[in-house]
């Protein structure tokens, strides 16, 4: 079939002059085309993702409101199964299928948030801030506890008061880089989290 | 499509691959004629609903009592299933003899009440044109060139064309037939989708189905993905702010065109043509920001090209 010939389907206001329904008489009022200008036209976007909770790394998909503008906060509006997804085939668990109030929840945490030893209030803090307090305590704790050697005075590199804990749908990619950070710090004890 | 609810014995089902294609029912006209009627009802393009679902309902009549002529050669069919092409090729089935038998048939079965002198005179011309200028208009119609043939005439050549291939599709042993990755054309007869469908019950729920324009039957095509360019990035889903029939359209940024998906979720006695017939205004609208159509409808000539 020669694809380079083949016309458009282009229904515009006054093309509809010359369509199959003028043709036959069957013209709509010539206010419908000024009408149908009124109309607004909305867009849900729909965007794939993985779920979330668990190592099992089921398809969603997720469906977005919005016009679509580079300002404008898409809003999701609904979660579902991707049923193109070959691990789950549009099925969800339970809490994959409450996803939806996961993502709008009021009690979900957006920033990062201290409680001082021996206190008992959650303070706000900057995302420096945290980064610095970790890397400063996280460096205090190595400094003070790193093995290099063990008692037969052979080369080791353990840093064992600390764990790490890595999310659990993590991608091939972040697991590796997840890997050369933690076990080049000397941590031992780290871990995937499969389920949540 | 969220409340999916697994019995005993779908956890096997569900971890298989979805059918490929889908065929049509039998009573599929019957179906469009029935769902057109209902969306004519305070319908600005009601007239021409009705007349489209007069039309189907000839289509019906056709299919359940189909013209007495030869069948498609059947070594043609299995060696196209043997390699991977469409067994019921348009292009070089639209140049035999065989379809115009069905247009004759739908032509002698249309009756329509309200009918007017516009109509009249279409039909008139339609049944007085020879074999061989109907074959032209045919073949101009399979490869999208509207204005090859009259507007007046293009639904009734259409309704003919698609008669004749959904009743051949029904005869067909489809069992060999391949799922391939990106088919943007029917895998049956190899014309491009009229519609797509996100299907909402039982195995397929959920899924994605292009609708052929012309043999009406249904294949896979994975979603978010654009099936003209095959692009993922950024696809829009484009409807009138609260829409009655379901109707979304795939509007891809990067080839700039659209196709028409039916949430069945949404219009669960929805169908694709009568959708397609009856959410024209999304398409006007979509026409005026730019964007292009390729599916075609066979039962209407847009007019807009040119």
């Amino acid at each position: 079939m020669d694809m380079n010939r083949r016309q458009f389907f282009k229904v515009c206001a006054v093309g509809l002059g010359g369509s199959s329904m003028a043709a036959l008489g069957m013209a709509p009022p010539a206010a419908f085309a000024d009408q149908v200008r009124h109309f607004k036209l909305a867009s849900t976007r729909e965007t794939r993702n993985t779920c979330p909770y668990c190592s099992v790394g089921c398809g969603l998909i997720m469906y977005s409101q919005g016009d679509g503008g580079k300002n404008v906060v898409q809003e999701i509006i609904h979660i579902e199964g991707d049923a193109d997804h070959p691990v789950n085939r549009g099925t969800l668990c339970p809490k994959g299928a409450g996803l939806l109030d996961f993502v709008h929840s009021p009690n979900r945490l957006k920033y990062p948030q201290i409680r001082e030893p021996g206190s008992n209030e959650w303070k706000r803090l900057e995302w420096d801030d945290a980064l610095d307090r970790i890397a400063k305590l996280m460096k205090e704790d190595r400094d003070a506890n790193f093995i290099e050697r063990n008692e037969q005075g052979q080369t080791v590199n353990r840093w064992l008061t600390t764990g790490f804990l890595a999310a659990s749908a993590s991608s091939n990619e972040a697991g590796y880089i997840t890997h050369k950070v933690v076990r080049s710090l000397g941590i031992l004890g780290f871990d995937n989290q499969a389920r949540v | 499509m969220s409340g999916t609810i697994l019995e005993p014995g779908q956890i096997e089902a569900a971890a298989s691959k979805p059918p490929f294609v889908q065929l049509p029912p039998r009573n599929l006209f019957e179906l469009r004629a029935a769902r057109l009627d209902t969306l004519a009802q305070n319908h600005p393009l009601s007239a021409y609903l009705a007349l489209a679902a007069a039309i189907c309902r000839a289509q019906q009549a056709v299919l359940d009592a189909p013209p007495d002529v030869p069948a498609p050669n059947a070594h043609r069919i299995r060696e196209s299933l043997v390699h991977g092409l469409p067994p019921l090729a348009a292009d070089t089935l639209v140049r035999d003899d065989g379809w115009l038998a069905f247009l004759d048939a739908v032509l002698r079965a249309f009756t329509l009440a309200a009918a007017n002198p516009a109509l009249d005179d279409a039909l008139d011309h339609l049944r007085k044109t020879g074999s061989s200028q109907r074959k032209a208009w045919g073949v101009a119609l399979v490869s999208g060139q509207y204005d090859l043939l009259p507007a007046a005439l293009v639904p009734f050549v259409g309704a003919g064309l698609q008669t004749a291939w959904s009743h051949w599709l029904l005869g067909l042993d489809l069992g060999e037939l391949r799922e391939r990755e990106d088919q943007a054309y029917c895998p049956c007869c190899g014309a491009p989708p009229m519609a797509g469908v996100i299907r909402h019950r039982g195995q397929v729920n959920g899924l994605r189905y292009l609708v052929c324009s012309l043999c009406s039957v249904e294949w896979h095509y994975v979603r978010l993905k654009c099936s003209h360019c095959q692009s993922t990035k950024r696809l829009d889903y484009l409807h009138l702010d609260g829409s009655p029939h379901g109707v979304r359209a795939e509007a891809c940024p990067s080839c700039k065109t659209y196709l028409k998906q039916l949430y069945l979720e949404h219009a669960p006695d929805g169908e694709c043509l009568s959708a397609d017939l009856a959410s024209l205004d999304l398409d006007l609208l979509l026409a005026e920001q730019g964007y292009l159509r390729r599916a075609p409808n066979l039962l209407l000539a847009p007019g807009g090209e040119g």
